[in-house]
């Protein structure tokens, strides 16, 4: 019997990759297309949902080839996926009625306003868990009825269905307009603003709330459960799991116990923490959601908070400031200074998230003298990052009464050791990077592996994970403290820029 | 191999004006096609043809090469670590994956080798960063791999002394010279306990457009699990620790 693999997909915002894992959670082969973005206006990115069908249906074969195997040697597939991202489609066709529209698009901004005014707003807090954002999915859905004409009507014909990326995928997977399956996952139906957080179903009073049509809503699934069998791309194998791209980290960092916590540095960076059993309100800017439904136990949650800009303010610093030449160059340029000269930067380049949740907060450099140079600069660049990712977990240790230990950390930004000391220092906790970058990817194998017994159990998977580098706090406490308040300081200074007109 | 669509020979000529510029001193032409790994006949038509256009300068009484005083900014090929490590990061993460054992990646640096990136050996031991730290150029198998690719590391150590650190550190200057001889034709170095005792390594070289050296990667562990009982290095880590610097100067070469 030839050895057997996982594989996973990970539909993301810039591309769709398909990687393949054994045994020991160690990746064979890779394979990558990007997609294009489409901003038909300011404020609106959307994606071309058979695009990114196209390019899955190419980069799955791809990865199979690269790892030299056949198909019967693939055990499952796993699918993680970028989240709130909203795409509607004909069930006869297979022909989305739109765009998808994205997850960074706000144009549902003014939709949420009126939302929050209603008499019943607070059935979203109370339900979903989630405060009306134009972040979620839900408000996306409803713009598309209100926009596209004669969907509602089509919609309550059973002639339009919803669904996240992952329900896209999978039910084009599984055949499309002959027979594919129509389910989303629990992780991605949290963030629609439609599903009870407690009962994990969707729920009739979220329905009318938004006034959508329950008949284009998809099945809600646990995360590691057989959805249904490929027709297409990987004839014969079974999807196995699925669940959205930063809960996918934390199962791919084996972040199994109430307390554990991982933080993924891309573009933005995203904390998620553990909370067990128990939703944990939130009442400092976090967002309580579903971390993982698996087989064996209950439904898992976590606290999550997201953080705008981190590898977007370096991108900023290279090619709009262009102080450096590729983004791993910041280091050496903080590097030729010993400390931030005074300087903070605050990038609330379109307000501020979690904790603070700052529409009207605009970007900051302050602390600006003469004898502040570009090195000084860089280091603010990186602090803020470091400051950032500070107050995400001071407000996760308030809400969840849980003192974080350490913080496994993931994403492209770990390559660099000034912001991971940085981090650990400003935390005053070890910070820990794995041996597998792909965080993501390896936890949607996970869940696909645990369905189908590819891997036993969850002790399995921890015994997979691998420290690659730990970094120890070693900053004064007087300095921390100092350091700190500055920081508080400067966040201050950007809120109420913008003036309401 | 240069990427399609890239003039080789120009690829080349750009490597030896980077090595003329990184070299404290004048290089012979031996010098500088022992660094690049190109023929002799070959290099002799680069450097003719750089002095030709007024690039480069023979110095007429011992015959070695330096840049032309136009030119003589030129930055030396060296790669931002910062850079290097980034561009490398998966691969040194998968050759310590599938190894078992710690990988470090190593710049020369006028002290040493600087250790610029490192990924803990997957065994769960607490282990410490060891970044930032400086090997001897000549008691480590990343020294050693880049004293081959590196015309001034080799200079250096001919004005330093060899320290011992261990009774396996090879103090002997010809001796060493020979063994890089060696390491250039087996395309990798290696480290049995002689900075460290009973520990060690083996090492390929990161290279540049047109062979430039930038840095090594090397595994590293107690000897007797990278080395057989015969004292040669498994043949399945230095299959690894090769095909992952390969791998590393391949994606090098695509940058820009």
């Amino acid at each position: 019997m030839a050895d057997t693999f996982v594989a996973a997909i990970d539909q993301g915002t810039t591309s769709s990759r398909c990687l393949l894992f054994d045994h020991a959670g160690r990746m064979v082969s890779m394979a990558q297309l990007e997609h294009r973005h489409h901003y038909p206006q300011p404020g609106w990115v959307e994606h071309d949902a058979v695009e990114v069908w196209r390019n899955v249906t190419r980069v799955v074969p791809r990865a199979v080839r690269q790892a030299g195997i056949d198909i019967a040697q693939v055990a499952t597939l796993g699918i993680a996926n970028q989240r709130e991202t909203t795409v509607v489609w004909d069930p006869s066709t297979g022909r989305p009625v739109a765009n998808a529209i994205t997850w960074q698009d706000v144009r549902t901004a003014s939709f949420v306003e009126s939302l929050k005014r209603r008499p019943d707003a607070g059935v979203f807090r109370a339900v979903s868990g989630l405060e009306p954002a134009s972040y979620f999915a839900g408000p996306r859905l409803r713009w598309l009825l209100d926009h596209t004409p004669g969907l509602r009507e089509r919609a309550e014909a059973g002639q339009a269905l919803f669904g996240t990326m992952e329900t896209w995928l999978i039910w084009n997977l599984t055949g499309g307009p002959d027979g594919g399956v129509h389910v989303t996952d629990v992780t991605n139906a949290s963030r629609t603003m439609l599903m009870d957080l407690a009962a994990c179903q969707w729920d009739d009073r979220l329905i009318a709330a938004l006034d959508i049509p329950a008949l284009m809503l998809p099945e809600i699934r646990s995360n590691s459960e057989i959805y249904g069998t490929c027709k297409q791309v990987l004839p014969g194998v079974t999807i196995g799991g699925a669940l959205g791209d930063q809960q996918a980290a934390l199962v791919g960092q084996t972040c199994f116990d109430p307390g554990e916590a991982k933080c993924t540095y891309g573009t933005g960076a995203f904390v998620l923490l553990n909370t067990g059993t128990q939703v944990v309100e939130s009442t400092h800017g976090l967002l309580p959601t579903v971390a993982y439904d698996l087989p064996g136990s209950d439904t898992v949650y976590a606290l999550e908070g997201s953080i705008a800009m981190t590898g977007s303010l370096v991108q900023w610093f290279r090619d709009s400031l262009e102080m450096i030449s590729s983004a791993p160059q910041i280091e050496t340029l903080a590097r030729s200074v010993g400390d931030n000269g005074g300087c903070y930067i605050v990038p609330a380049f379109s307000g501020l998230f979690a904790p603070h949740w700052r529409e009207d907060a605009r970007g900051v450099i302050i602390g600006l003298t003469s004898y502040v140079t570009k090195g000084h600069l860089a280091r603010a660049v990186l602090e803020a990052t470091g400051w950032q990712t500070r107050d995400v977990v001071d407000a996760m240790n308030a809400d969840s009464g849980l003192a974080l230990t350490r913080l496994k950390v993931d994403g492209g930004m770990t390559a660099n050791n000034l912001l991971m000391q940085f981090v650990s220092d400003v935390l005053d906790v070890p910070v820990e990077r794995p041996m597998i970058a792909e965080t993501v990817s390896l936890g949607a194998a996970y869940v696909a592996g645990l369905a189908v017994g590819y891997w036993a159990d969850m002790e399995v998977l921890r015994h997979n994970w691998h420290r690659a580098a730990r970094w120890e706090p070693t900053m004064d406490p007087v300095a921390r403290r100092h350091e700190h308040s500055e920081w508080g300081r400067a966040v201050e200074r950007t809120y109420g820029w913008v003036q309401r007109a | 191999m240069p990427v399609p669509g890239q003039i080789q020979s120009i690829e080349r000529a750009v490597a030896v004006l980077r090595l003329l510029a990184a070299a404290p001193q004048d290089l012979a032409l031996q010098e500088i096609a022992e660094s690049l790994e190109l023929p002799k006949a070959t290099t002799h038509g680069i450097v003719a043809t750089l002095r030709h256009v007024g690039l480069v300068q023979q110095n007429r009484s011992t015959a070695r090469y330096r840049l032309d005083t136009e030119i003589q900014d030129l930055p030396g090929g060296g790669l931002d670590p910062n850079l290097l490590r980034s561009q490398s990061m998966n691969w040194a993460d998968s050759l310590a994956a599938n190894t078992g054992e710690a990988v470090l990646i190593g710049i020369p640096s006028p002290d040493g080798v600087e250790v610029i990136h490192h990924v803990f050996c997957p065994d769960g031991t607490p282990q410490r960063l060891l970044f930032g730290e400086i090997r001897p150029v000549h008691a480590s198998a990343l020294g050693k791999v880049l004293l081959a690719h590196t015309p001034w590391l080799r200079s250096r150590l001919r004005q330093s002394s060899l320290v011992r650190y261990t009774s396996r550190t090879t103090t002997d200057r010809e001796a060493l010279l020979e063994e890089v001889r060696r390491i250039k034709a087996v395309g990798y170095s290696v480290d049995v306990g002689e900075y460290v005792s009973e520990s060690g390594g083996v090492a390929a070289p990161i290279r540049r457009y047109g062979g430039l050296g930038v840095g090594a990667i090397s595994v590293f562990g107690p000897t007797d699990r990278i080395f057989s009982t015969s004292g040669a290095p498994r043949r399945e880590i230095t299959d690894r620790v090769v095909s992952a610097a390969r791998a590393i100067s391949e994606q090098l070469a695509e940058l820009h």
